[in-house]
């Protein structure tokens, strides 16, 4: 199980996901926008604009699972002392912070169009911008540990502040009422989304997850000196 | 594990557990002015001061008069006139959720801001002959 931290394993597997995930991953977004803009029905209520749900649950779904790879992966670099833990953390935190601005964005613009307004201070909108502030203090203090200003614990304290809000985020809207709606996919059981809707939904979950992956492992090479740049 | 690990584990531990325990009195403490909005039967015990208020448009309830919206949001118990000048977002409709930001005043609430809700459920265009 600790093989896969050593060099010799984790360099080969993230030279793979660079090399064969660019042709998939282009490919991947040719097919699944075009399915997106043609293929997929425009929905009773909100109309075209429903079509930013493909752009805003990923994004936000993704911002909330890298924090938590940050959490962990600062907590078992200052356990176990993995070097990789630490290169993996910081680039989920830039891909974090990354999706956590585009689930904003996306979720202004669907916002202005549904419910008639850019921005508005309820639980959920709120708890997300501050998950954007956490992401930018934990980039901030991380910056400043790769220069030795501070010690690897003050980035693992940080990151752990940002873990109460994950649950937070996720409960807002159903502890309190607020103008966002609750969770379509976690009550599919209520089908809430019909099949030829939810397919490319899931499959842009997975695209996301391929981006940010490849991302990741690009990251890793070039803080390891295999990559002359990173993206 | 050596003692160098359980020494850092433990570290890690008490410092989450705090976190935890901080986090839940924080919410606990503001817990009750996270709502966004309130219902109509709780803005009548609160005149004259600005509010939200959420609930369902009365179908039925909708007319407009020399660019004076006028429609009534109920909860499951009261229903409130509400007066509005300005454009309804598109997705306001009777029968559904809205929020509206102002404040009641004899009998009335005088809305600044409208919003509409949507809920979480997506059905296609078009499949009931609706197109």
């Amino acid at each position: 199980m600790i093989a896969i931290f050593s060099p010799k394993h984790y360099i080969p597997i993230c030279q793979k996901i660079v090399r064969y995930g660019l042709p998939i991953m282009t490919l991947m977004t040719i097919f699944i926008t075009s399915w997106i803009c043609w293929f997929v029905p425009a929905d009773e209520t909100q109309g075209e604009v429903f079509r930013l749900i493909y752009l805003h649950v990923p994004m936000a779904i993704g911002a909330l699972l890298l924090y938590l790879v940050v959490a962990g992966c600062s907590i078992m670099h200052w356990v176990l002392r993995i070097k990789v833990a630490d290169w993996i953390a910081s680039a989920s935190a830039k891909m974090g912070a990354t999706c956590c601005a585009l689930a904003l964005m996306t979720g202004s613009v669907w916002g202005y169009y549904t419910w008639g307004t850019w921005w508005v201070w309820d639980a959920r909108l709120t708890s997300f911008l501050m998950l954007f502030f956490l992401y930018l203090a934990y980039i901030a203090v991380d910056r400043a540990s790769q220069k030795h200003l501070v010690s690897k614990q003050v980035l693992m304290i940080v990151s752990l502040i940002g873990v109460v809000d994950i649950p937070l985020i996720h409960y807002s809207v159903t502890w309190w009422q607020s103008l966002h709606q609750g969770s379509t996919l976690l009550r599919l059981s209520d089908n809430t989304m019909p099949w030829d809707m939810l397919w490319p939904l899931l499959m842009t979950i997975v695209l996301s997850a391929l981006i940010v992956t490849s991302f990741i492992a690009r990251s890793v090479l070039h803080r390891s000196g295999h990559e002359p740049v990173s993206l | 594990m050596n003692l160098y690990h359980y020494k850092r584990m433990r570290q890690v531990l008490v410092i989450m557990s705090g976190m935890l325990v901080a986090g839940w009195l924080m919410l606990d403490a503001v817990s009750e002015g996270m709502h966004l909005y309130m219902t109509p039967s709780e803005v009548v015990t609160r005149p004259d001061s600005q509010v939200y208020m959420g609930g369902v448009v009365v179908s039925g309830s909708l007319a407009q008069h020399q660019g004076v919206y006028a429609f009534k949001v109920a909860d499951d118990k009261i229903d409130i006139d509400v007066q509005y000048i300005g454009a309804l977002p598109t997705m306001f409709k009777e029968g559904q959720d809205a929020v509206v930001v102002g404040y009641y005043d004899n009998q009335v609430f005088h809305a600044k801001q409208v919003m509409a809700k949507h809920d979480e459920y997506y059905r296609p265009k078009g499949k009931n002959g609706a197109q």
